[in-house]
């Protein structure tokens, strides 16, 4: 399967004015992908939210696959409406229909401040014999997203990503990267650069697999270039490497399933979200207590 | 062969060896609010008898107390030098490391459960004398100290497994390794199941052991129950890669906001090569390079000690601050073991 992604850098956002702007870019990029033959291109997040609702953005994205045929589309995150809740949300599109859908599970603090609410449930959906999954933006940081998409089958994850704050390999290689290392599935990953609602964005574009099958072990089988020409990175994801990969280095073949039992138990308190600090003795107390030994 | 082990490593043989170390008279605090953790990184070395053993531990802990440390942590298989005592074992050693024979992905190692009875028999002996040198030497310097992992015979079952020893060099608890390499498993080793967190007055702090790290389900557990510090003794047997290193303990300090100690084994031992630098790790946004990182060893080989600094108010600051750390989703979790772990396509 002939894979890409789109390279949104911070000059092409500063070149987007109009929505109008922004749907051209769109049809470009998607012809682009066609002319390299590509089989599945993910879109970076937050493209169907930055001049618009989603939906006139989706429906534009859903016209254009109808002229390419067997080409899957990710069209990056928007924001949907749901009565009264309004979801961080992401899809696939092929051949003019929108075949799944996906909501995102977590919220960063940005999200939670404008009052975004969060998806429950997860999808996948089985193309050209890989079921793939979607991970949106923020779930990238939330493992337990990846784990159960990875342990219902999933081999392919498409991440919409829009990371806060400046750019920062590090931050992005604790996200989606050692998701995949994690789990070894593939993971095409879409970043946007650029503003949204008063806050800054970077992030590269990766296409990621595990580390054992990739050329430089460092699980990038492609990576956006620092001065990246092309609007897409692309690689061929090749899922018997990937097994053989698997073979070499078994996570989930390791896992201890009795010793999670506690994993988000609410009467345990679990997960490690929202939890007290651990009581502390402040260390000068103890050295007090210590001196007062005998 | 039990009998022998013991007899070599025997109480009195420690207990001497110990009574010869000075302790320090000040364990340098100089009033900092901060936790001081030390890393071991540590070459396999010959040992011809468990003074020397004794010795090797000790100079790590002198250096550490000597520095201000609150908490020296020591690597996995912290016990290999100890089959040194065996007659002719450092000759057959050198040979098998010439001639690096085991590869643990190689299938080559298809007779190792074969060495089971032999590692029964030695394991509580050698614990035994990992835990008294080590509960020595915690009193002596008064420091907490982590003895890295060894084997632990229970009920029968060989565990790999580590033991958290007080200041006044009380043995507080042991944790035994819950997730196995394939190698391990070939060897016969059980995995537990169960999981700690101490309460210490550094913090509260757990105890996994190398591939653990590998889980992010361990970290999640550890900070559920209110883990501050992990502690992660390692032994990879594979040549140093830095994005290898990258899928352990790193990344899980990440997600789970926490800090992180790993100490490491290096060197030859039985054909097999351990690479691995010693570190302490901390979410990113606390980290002056921002790149997670408080201290890290330079090199994957050979004697390092690596201290860094734990600030427990400082992290607590950075969960309340970090964009994608906190957030909770109740509607998912709680169907989220049984759907992923129990009706999945995988189990």
């Amino acid at each position: 399967m002939n894979a890409a992604s789109i390279v949104f850098n911070n000059d092409d956002y500063l070149e987007l004015t109009s929505y109008e702007q922004l749907a051209g870019k769109v049809a470009g990029w998607l012809q682009l992908c066609c002319e390299h033959k590509i089989d599945m291109v993910v879109l970076p997040a937050l493209l169907g939210c930055l001049f618009d609702n989603g939906e006139r953005y989706i429906n534009d994205i859903i016209e254009l696959s109808n002229a390419y045929k067997g080409m899957a589309i990710c069209p990056g995150s928007y924001f949907e409406a749901d009565y009264a809740d309004t979801y961080h949300s992401s899809c696939i599109i092929m051949e003019g229909e929108k075949i799944m859908e996906q909501r995102q599970i977590y919220l960063a603090k940005w999200e939670k401040g404008l009052g975004l609410s969060r998806g429950t449930e997860l999808n996948s959906i089985s193309l050209r014999g890989l079921k793939l999954g979607i991970i949106i933006s923020t779930d990238v940081f939330y493992p337990q997203v990846s784990r159960a998409l990875a342990m219902s089958g999933v081999k392919l994850v498409l991440a919409p990503t829009a990371i806060i704050g400046s750019r920062n390999m590090s931050r992005q290689l604790a996200g989606l990267w050692q998701n995949v290392q994690a789990n070894l599935f593939f993971g095409m990953e879409s970043s946007f650069n650029g503003s949204f609602k008063g806050h800054d964005f970077h992030g590269s574009s990766i296409i990621h697999a595990p580390l054992d099958m990739t050329a430089g072990e460092d699980g990038f089988l492609a990576l956006e270039g620092k001065s990246q020409k092309c609007a897409i990175i692309t690689a061929e994801l090749d899922n018997e490497k990937r097994k053989e990969a698997v073979r070499k280095f078994n996570t989930l073949g390791q896992l201890n399933i009795e010793a999670y039992k506690d994993i988000f138990m609410p009467s345990r308190n679990g997960g490690y979200h929202e939890q007290p600090i651990g009581k502390v003795v402040p260390v000068e107390a103890w050295r007090r207590q210590d001196k007062n030994k005998p | 062969m039990e009998k022998w082990f013991r007899w070599k490593l025997g109480e009195d043989r420690i207990r001497t060896s110990l009574s010869s170390i000075k302790a320090l008279e000040n364990n340098h605090k100089d009033g900092r609010g901060s936790i001081r953790a030390a890393a071991v990184q540590r070459k396999i070395t010959a040992a011809k008898n468990v003074e020397a053993y004794a010795y090797r531990m000790e100079s790590f802990v002198k250096s550490a107390a000597e520095k201000g440390c609150d908490i020296i942590a020591f690597p996995e298989y912290n016990f290999f030098e100890l089959l040194g005592i065996i007659p002719g074992f450092n000759l057959l050693n050198r040979c098998l490391n010439k001639r690096q024979v085991i590869h643990a992905e190689s299938g080559s190692d298809s007779g190792l459960s074969k060495l089971y009875p032999l590692l029964c028999s030695i394991s509580t002996p050698i614990q035994a004398a990992i835990e008294s040198i080590m509960c020595g030497l915690a009193s002596k310097y008064s420091i907490y100290i982590y003895t890295g992992s060894y084997f632990i015979r229970e009920n029968d079952h060989l565990y790999n497994g580590g033991a958290i020893i007080s200041r006044e060099g009380d043995i507080l608890g042991r944790q035994m390794k819950l997730h196995l390499t394939d190698f391990e498993e070939k060897l016969g080793i059980k995995r537990g199941n169960e999981f700690k967190v101490f309460s210490l007055d550094i913090g509260n702090i757990a105890f996994p052991v190398c591939m653990d790290a590998t889980y992010y389900e361990v970290f999640n557990l550890a900070r559920s129950r209110g883990c501050d510090v992990v502690v992660l003794p390692i032994a990879n047997n594979e040549e140093y890669r830095r994005p290898r290193a990258l899928r352990g303990i790193w990344p899980r300090v990440q997600e789970a906001h926490v800090y992180g100690i790993k100490a490491a084994l290096n060197g030859w031992f039985c054909g097999l090569h351990f690479t691995g630098k010693a570190g302490i790790f901390a979410p990113i946004g606390m980290t002056p390079r921002e790149d997670g990182v408080v201290a890290v060893s330079e090199h994957p080989e050979g004697d390092f000690l690596i201290v860094g600094e734990i600030d427990l108010e400082a992290l607590c600051k950075e969960r309340e601050e970090d964009e994608y750390y906190g957030d909770s989703n109740p509607e998912f979790e709680k169907t989220y073991y049984f759907n992923t772990y129990l009706s999945c396509s995988k189990c």
